[in-house]
Order: structure tokens, then C-alpha cells, then sequence
């Protein structure tokens, strides 16, 4: 009995030895494709990381620019085809999945390696103020990318202690991010753990994360002498997007962060409906220069604010 | 819950290590418990209509035994199958009338209800003692393992199985012998039936888009899918059971090997067909009232065997079309003789899968109309050459993931010509040398965790006669 108990262990153990070394052939460039066509995990291929990490190596990198430019894809449908005529932002318009915490470690990241930075601009729809460390794509945007960067140890302890409770210390470590970042079985294994344990998105109006984040970069800002403007991108105007605006405004002034960004909810450039191709972003049609153009402007009208940027190319 | 939650493959480990840990004379209410706590896994009306069921029969049981007056042991014994049958019919045959609308939602009770009547049956007739211990016959209707899709056992051959003295302790070797039947029912599941059945799938949810030549290639897999599906789980709960130190009979053995019909049916599925035989056709009569009544009664059979796998007219088409096979061969001014080379054989085989996965069409299709349209298409519409040209790598397999999987689809029909020809794989197992051994198995676990993982995040994980 003693034997087959021992043995027992020793299958088990080399059996484990089998699952890592799978889990990490699955990780290298010549196999990846063949695990992945073998565990149908296409679907997890895309590296979200891929589209973000980019603008964490811009707004690391110093340059001559001083104002900066981060927020959702809308932010980046409406400003990053106007990127080449304004050589005094830096815009890293990026996806709402990042949550606040993305954006504070990008906005933290510019002025650390921008010490003349003067102005910087969080360009988000209100949404974005509840999206948090979901299931579906927190893991993917806020942490993926950030952690390969090495920069999660800029966010404030309570925000790391909750990235902690949801996806693990183990899955924070960059070494197995990076890892995880590569292999689409891993990826697709992991993700469904969380999306069976975690909520698939937040149930508070503005989380307390987007508030824990706000207030540190205002206060950030605020130390270095730089102006901090949150404004809204384009929205879609209807009834039930006013309904949403108008519950955040009063979960935003219930959490203090009317008095810190008074104007945002009153700033909100509406637009017909059928100006968007999904009810949050632009259609093609209507994200061409000439009415990028009339958008930046109006928005600049509206806030007084972005005075030096250039609308257009003419 | 099934096999393939990952809840099971933690659970089934503790319930195995608590079982055999549990004092001799707990050990029966211990796994009562857990059969429960199984059932309990897929709702409480499951957990009720089970409690019912067993309930009913049981008393029903006590009473035939304790009288000894025809007409009152008449009404018990109907009392006790109507009660089977009640919930039976309320699943299946509102469907016929209402489709869409479950009145009773039970897991596995279109097996242990039939566990359950056997039971009054044989009591009734006098060839089993009743059980007295509800305990015993709570575990019997109820043992984990195997309620959710059988095989359906016989009372005879389990509960002598519970008798303290009959219980041995902890045996390395029959739990190693499970742990193997379960590696190769999750082989069968995983890799064959769940790969197989993404075509299978592909093909039946539109049959209208594909040509004939697609649709032959399709019906040719799910003979396949469904065989490995089911054998699969068979295997599951037959290790699963060996594990626990119980013996269950085999579901399966070699059926796509059989020379004849009456071979098939005396292969496939062999717990329900041996229970059709028992309790419908030779109560009916058998082939003991001249040739009219047999293939009338064979008609029942197979109708009866039709309605228990569903209530679509195509359930029903399938079962006639079997029995017309039988009466047509009967019928038959000169039977063909048993063939005598081994090419004729071969091809009795090839005929008898090929009679056998005709009928399979009306099985899988959705509707009787859809599965006689299917046929009209193969007939009409063949394009042989989507064979060669790509179209099959078009339906939802690529290339390496298809051979994969035929590729254990042949393992699973060698090692049934294996059998067939009298060798155990396991035998053959126990010969070599310890590192080939172990290295086989971790190789078959890890094609086994790919496959698995094909299943997370998608609705794959069900057995397919578990909708039955």
C-alpha cells in the first residue's frame, strides 16, 4: 500500500512537471501556433498588451513635448490622427479597459520622465469611471501591459491590494505576465478562472478605484505645478446615455470629485446618435479630419481649454 | 456537474479517499451522501424527483414482498411503475405535445426510473429478494457514478455488492484498473466525441448549406461521435465505480464490430437493450407466438426504445426503421450464411454500420422532415470531390486538430479489434516495463488536458445521451 501511494505522488508530481512544460511550450514561438490550434485558443491570440505598451514607451520616453493627451479610444479616434501637427502634446489615447489606474501610471510615467510637462488632459466618456478589475478585459488591459512595464508599483497600496484579491500575486509578477502574454492557452485558461470568480463589471456608478485614482493625480499634478483637465470626448446622445451621465454626476459629486473637475459633466460634447458606429465610438463616416476638426473645436469653444492645439492639417 | 467539471476532478478524489477511509459499516451511507450531494449538483427538483422515486419503489417493493394477494400485488407493482413511469412520461411526452416545456427537469431519470422498475419487476416475478435496507436500495437507485447516464443496472448484481461481508478494502490494482477504464472513457470523450462533434455540429445546424458528399462525411462521424460520446461516459462510470470498489457491467462491447443487427443491439447500449429485452419484448411475447407477433413485438421494442431517447417523430422513425431492418432480414426467403472468410466478414461489418449510421441520420437530425431532406441532398447533391478540395477543413477543425482526433478515433477502434480478437489493453498495460507505462499515460493525460481545454469557455462539456 505504502508503494502505491508513493507512486501515486511521484505520477502526480511528474505529471505536473508535464502540465508546466506544456503550459510553457505553449508560451514559445514554435509551438505556440500548433497549442493554440490544438486547444481552439485563437480567440485568445490578440495581445491587448500590444496596442497598449507602445504608449507607455512614449510617455516614458523623453521628448519635447509638455502637455499630454490620455484617455479612452474615443480620446484616441478624436486626437491621434492629429498627433503629427502638434508637437507639444504627447497623446496616448489608449481603451477604457486600462481603468483609472492606467491612466494615473501613464499620466505619473509622463511627468516623471517630463519635468517641463505644464497641462495634461484625461479625455474619457463617464463610463469609464466604472470600469475596474473585471473579468473581461481589466486583467488584459490594466494589468497585462503594465506589469511588463514594471510600473504596477507606482499604484497606490490599496489599488495594489485589490489587484492582488483579483487576479492572484502570482498572475502580477511580470516574469509570468510576460509568459502568460505569450502563450493563448495559458491566456484562455486563466481568463475563464476569472470570469467564473470575478464580477463581469462594476456595480458602483464611479468606483472607488476611479475615485483613489483621480484624487492621487490630482494631487500629483497639483505638487509639480502641473494643470490636470479631465474633459469628455464625444458622446452619443440619447436618452439613455443622459439617464447613465446623469446617475455618475451625482455618485461624482457624492464621492467629492465634483469639486476637484467641476465642468465635466456640464462639458459633455453630445452628438446625434447616428454619428456613432456602436453607441460609444465614431462611425467612419463621421471620424474623417474635416469633423475631427469641427469636434476639436467645438470642444475647445466649450472648455476653453487646448488653446495651442492644432485642429487641422490646413 | 458532469465528469468533465473541473468540481469533479477535485471531488471525485475526496469522495474516493473518504470512502475508503469511512469505517466498513458507514461506508454504504457515506456514499448514499455523496450520491446525493452529486445529484443535488444539478438542482433540487433532480434531488426531489429522485427521493420520490426511490420512495415509492422501495414501499412499493416492501409491499410485494410482504403480500401474498394477486390482485393487491398487481396494484403495488403498477402503483410503483406508474410512479417511474409518470415522471418519465411527464419528461418525455409533454415535449410531443408542447415542445420546448420540461414538466419534470430530473437529472438521470431516464436511467435510474428504469433501475427503479426492473427492481419492482423482478420482485414481482420472484427472482429477487427484496431489499429491505433502505439504505441499500436508496444506493442502488441512486450511486453516483453512473445515475446520470447509466449504465442502467440490474438490482441483482449491485446490491449483493453492498453486503458488508462482500466488501473488500482498498485494492491498489482495482483502482488502478478504474483510473485506466477512466483515462480512456475522457479519450473517447475528449479527444473523439467533442472533436468530432464540432463538424458533426457544423454540418446538422445547417444542413441545407452543405452538399450531399459533406453531409455523408458528417453522418459518417456522428456514428462515431456518438459512440465514443457514450462508450466514453459508460467507461467513466464503470472506472469511477471500480474505484469505489464496485463492478458495473459493460455498456458497450465492440458494436460497430457486429456481423448482424440482432449482433449490434446485443452490443450497443447493452443495459438498455437488455432491459427492452427483458421487460417489453419478452413479456410481450418474444418470438414465441409465431412471426406476426415477434416483428409486431419487435415494432414495440423499438418504438418504446425510440420514445425513451426522445419524443420528436424522428426518435420514433429511428426505432421503426430498426425494427423493419430485423423484420425485413427475417422475412427473407433465403437468409444469408454467417460468412466464412475473413473479407466476407468484413463486409457483413461494413453493412451493418452501414444500415446502422443510415438510421443514426434520422437520430441526430432535428426533425423527421429535416432528416428526410438531409437524405434527398446526399442522393442528389454529391460533390465528391469536397473530399480532397479543403471543404472539410472548412467545418470548424483545422487539419492537425481532425488528425488528432482521428487518429484516436482509430486507438479507440483498435484497441475494440483488440478486444474483439480477445486481448485486454489493460493486460497488455501490466506487461511493460514501468517507465514505457507511465510515460503512455502521462502521454494520453496531457492529449487528454488539450483536448479539455478546447472545452473552457464553450458549452461542450455535457454527454450527449444525458439529454435523454
Amino acid at each position: 500500500m505504502k508503494q502505491f501511494f508513493a507512486r501515486l505522488l511521484l505520477f502526480l508530481a511528474l505529471l505536473a512537471a508535464g502540465c508546466a512544460g506544456v503550459l510553457y511550450l505553449s508560451s514559445t514561438n514554435l509551438l505556440r501556433g500548433f497549442f493554440t490550434d490544438i486547444t481552439d485558443s485563437g480567440a485568445y491570440s490578440y495581445a491587448s498588451s500590444d496596442s497598449i505598451l507602445p504608449y507607455i514607451t512614449q510617455v516614458q520616453t523623453p521628448d519635447a513635448t509638455t502637455k499630454l493627451v490620455v484617455g479612452d479610444s474615443v480620446c484616441w479616434q478624436v486626437f491621434d490622427p492629429l498627433k503629427a501637427c502638434n508637437p507639444v502634446y504627447s497623446i496616448a489615447g489608449t481603451n477604457r479597459a486600462v481603468t483609472m489606474a492606467g491612466q494615473y501610471l501613464l499620466a505619473a510615467a509622463y511627468l516623471e520622465s517630463h519635468p517641463a510637462a505644464t497641462e495634461i488632459y484625461l479625455v474619457v466618456g463617464f463610463e469609464a469611471f466604472s470600469s475596474g478589475f473585471d473579468a473581461t478585459y481589466g486583467y488584459q488591459y490594466a494589468v497585462l501591459p503594465f506589469a511588463q512595464a514594471g510600473l504596477l508599483g507606482g499604484l497606490d497600496a490599496t489599488t495594489q491590494a485589490e489587484l492582488k484579491d483579483a487576479y492572484g500575486s502570482f498572475f502580477l509578477h511580470p516574469g509570468v505576465v510576460r509568459w502568460l502574454d505569450r502563450s493563448p492557452l495559458a491566456k484562455k485558461l486563466y481568463l475563464n478562472f476569472l470570469a467564473a470568480r470575478l464580477p463581469q463589471g462594476s456595480a458602483e456608478p464611479v468606483n472607488a478605484l476611479s475615485v483613489r485614482c483621480l484624487q492621487r493625480l490630482y494631487d500629483l499634478c497639483a505638487a509639480k505645478g502641473v494643470a490636470l483637465h479631465l474633459l469628455s470626448p464625444p458622446v452619443a446622445d440619447s436618452p439613455e446615455r443622459r439617464q447613465t451621465a446623469a446617475t455618475l454626476q451625482a455618485s461624482f459629486e457624492k464621492t467629492g470629485m465634483a469639486a476637484l473637475f467641476p465642468e465635466y459633466f456640464a462639458d459633455i460634447p453630445y452628438y446625434p446618435a447616428e454619428e456613432f458606429r456602436d453607441g460609444t465610438h465614431l462611425a467612419d463616416a463621421f471620424s474623417n479630419m474635416a469633423h475631427l476638426t469641427v469636434i476639436l473645436d467645438k470642444m475647445k469653444a466649450d472648455t476653453g481649454l487646448l488653446g495651442d492645439f492644432v485642429t487641422s492639417y490646413g | 456537474m458532469t465528469y468533465l467539471s473541473p468540481w469533479f476532478l477535485l471531488a471525485f478524489p475526496l469522495a474516493v479517499a473518504s470512502y475508503w477511509v469511512a469505517p466498513v459499516r458507514l461506508r454504504s451511507a457515506w456514499l448514499l451522501g455523496l450520491s446525493w450531494l452529486y445529484m443535488a449538483s444539478w438542482g433540487g427538483a433532480s434531488v426531489m424527483v429522485l427521493l420520490l422515486i426511490t420512495l415509492a419503489t422501495y414501499l412499493a417493493g416492501r409491499g410485494l414482498a410482504a403480500s401474498r394477494s394477486l390482485p393487491l400485488r398487481r396494484v403495488l407493482l403498477a402503483v410503483g411503475l406508474c410512479c417511474c413511469a409518470g415522471f418519465l412520461a411527464a419528461r418525455k411526452l409533454v415535449g410531443l405535445f408542447s415542445p420546448g416545456t420540461a414538466l419534470v427537469a430530473a437529472a438521470g431519470l431516464s436511467f435510474y426510473a428504469l433501475q427503479a422498475a426492473s427492481y419492482l419487476i423482478d420482485v414481482y416475478r420472484g427472482t429477487l429478494a427484496v431489499e429491505k435496507n433502505l439504505l441499500h436500495y436508496a444506493l442502488y437507485i441512486a450511486f453516483f457514478p453512473r445515475i446520470l447516464s447509466g449504465p442502467i443496472g440490474r438490482a441483482g448484481d449491485f446490491l449483493p455488492q453492498l453486503a458488508a461481508e462482500n466488501q473488500a478494502p482498498f485494492s491498489p490494482a482495482r483502482a488502478v484498473r478504474g483510473l485506466q477504464w477512466m483515462l480512456w472513457g475522457y479519450l473517447e470523450k475528449l479527444v473523439v466525441a467533442n472533436t468530432l462533434g464540432v463538424v458533426v455540429d457544423t454540418v446538422y445546424a445547417a444542413p441545407t448549406s452543405y452538399s450531399g458528399t459533406v453531409l455523408v462525411v458528417a453522418t459518417i462521424l456522428f456514428a462515431f461521435q456518438l459512440y465514443a460520446d457514450f462508450a466514453g461516459y459508460s467507461h467513466l462510470a464503470i472506472g469511477g465505480a471500480e474505484v469505489l470498489g464496485f463492478t458495473l457491467a459493460p455498456n458497450f462491447r465492440q458494436p460497430y464490430l457486429a456481423t448482424s443487427l440482432a449482433d449490434f443491439w446485443r452490443r450497443w447500449h447493452i443495459s438498455l437493450s437488455s432491459w427492452l429485452l427483458d421487460y417489453i419484448y419478452i413479456p410481450l411475447g418474444g418470438s414465441r407466438r409465431g412471426r406476426v407477433r415477434k416483428y409486431a413485438n419487435l415494432l414495440v421494442t423499438f418504438l418504446v426504445s425510440g420514445l425513451w431517447h426522445g419524443t420528436g417523430l424522428h426518435y420514433l422513425f429511428w426505432g421503426a426503421l430498426h425494427a423493419g431492418y430485423q423484420t425485413v432480414a427475417g422475412l427473407l426467403p433465403h437468409r444469408p450464411a454467417a460468412p466464412t472468410t475473413r473479407a466476407g466478414r468484413w463486409l457483413r461489418r461494413l453493412w451493418v454500420v452501414a444500415l446502422v449510421d443510415f438510421a443514426w441520420l434520422f437520430f441526430r437530425a432535428p426533425s423527421l422532415r429535416a432528416g428526410f431532406g438531409m437524405l434527398g441532398s446526399m442522393v442528389t447533391r454529391q460533390h465528391p470531390a469536397e473530399l480532397w478540395n479543403g471543404t472539410l477543413l472548412t467545418l470548424g477543425l483545422s487539419a492537425p486538430v481532425l488528425g488528432v482526433a482521428l487518429a484516436a478515433l482509430a486507438l479507440v477502434l483498435g484497441a475494440d479489434w483488440a478486444r474483439e480478437q480477445g486481448h485486454s489493453l489493460q493486460k497488455t498495460a501490466a506487461t511493460l516495463a514501468l517507465p514505457v507505462r507511465w510515460a503512455a499515460y502521462l502521454a494520453l493525460i496531457l492529449l487528454i488536458a488539450l483536448f479539455a481545454a478546447r472545452t473552457v469557455g464553450a458549452n461542450a462539456a455535457g454527454f450527449y445521451y444525458a439529454i435523454f
